[in-house]
């Protein structure tokens, strides 16, 4: 069972590890938006030279915006300041969400789902038997952590998910499980 | 983590705080040198 988020930063860490020479072929844009943060990694990267940004008392993020005032957080797509020469200047402080991509949490009409997003060339490039391997390996993963770590997860991205809206809509994704029934999954094993 | 499409929703802020790291204070900076101290002795 993972009961750390340095266990589950650890099994995504080697999950990931084809994945990166692919990264460094990607044509996307990387590290744009608002990153959001578990409380435990607001105190973690707040001691390093990120800015933490805390937003109505529950919601942290890495602030995009240090050298622009005034700051507008409907500003699309911030480039993370932490990208130093297009490398991750905290990257082995890196958040989880930026450690997962391109898996990651929406909402649905209210409901959390755990999806697969497609603007990235991982997930482009996958052969349909690959991507089920490799969801299967996630879902493994999330499913094997602790329930208080799950909740934690969660209940930490409702929160950034209600101060969210898409004016551009959203971006593409497969849906790969709920939150609802890992958290079942989780509950009774 | 990539291009998120997603914006805060400006009318939902209520609170912004920028979290500024916790400050050195003059006690832990004399702990140090009693720490390290330790370590040595222990060895």
């Amino acid at each position: 069972m993972i009961n750390s988020l340095s266990e589950l930063y650890q099994r995504f860490d080697i999950l990931y590890q084809d994945i990166l020479i692919i990264c460094k072929t990607c044509t996307y844009h990387d590290c744009e938006g608002y990153t959001w943060l578990l409380p435990e990694e607001a105190d973690n990267l707040g001691s390093s030279k990120a800015q933490i940004i805390e937003i109505n008392g529950n919601c942290n993020f890495i602030n995009p915006f240090v050298d622009l005032i005034p700051t507008n957080f409907e500003t699309m797509k911030p480039q993370c300041p932490l990208l130093d020469n297009k490398l991750c200047s905290v990257y082995n402080q890196r958040p989880l969400v930026c450690r997962t991509y391109p898996v990651g949490l929406t909402s649905i009409d209210g409901k959390l789902f755990f999806v697969l997003f497609s603007d990235c060339q991982y997930s482009m490039m996958m052969s349909y038997m690959s991507k089920m391997e490799f969801i299967e390996k996630v879902l493994d993963i999330l499913s094997d952590c602790s329930l208080d770590l799950f909740d934690n997860i969660i209940t930490t991205y409702s929160a950034v998910d209600n101060l969210f809206k898409y004016p551009e809509g959203r971006n593409e994704y497969e849906v790969l499980a709920s939150c609802r029934d890992l958290r079942l999954v989780i509950s009774n094993s | 983590m990539s291009k998120c499409k997603a914006v805060m929703d400006s009318q939902k802020i209520t609170e912004i705080k920028i979290r500024t790291k916790p400050p050195v204070t003059e006690e832990k900076a004399q702990a140090k040198p009693t720490d390290s101290r330790q370590v040595t002795d222990s060895r």
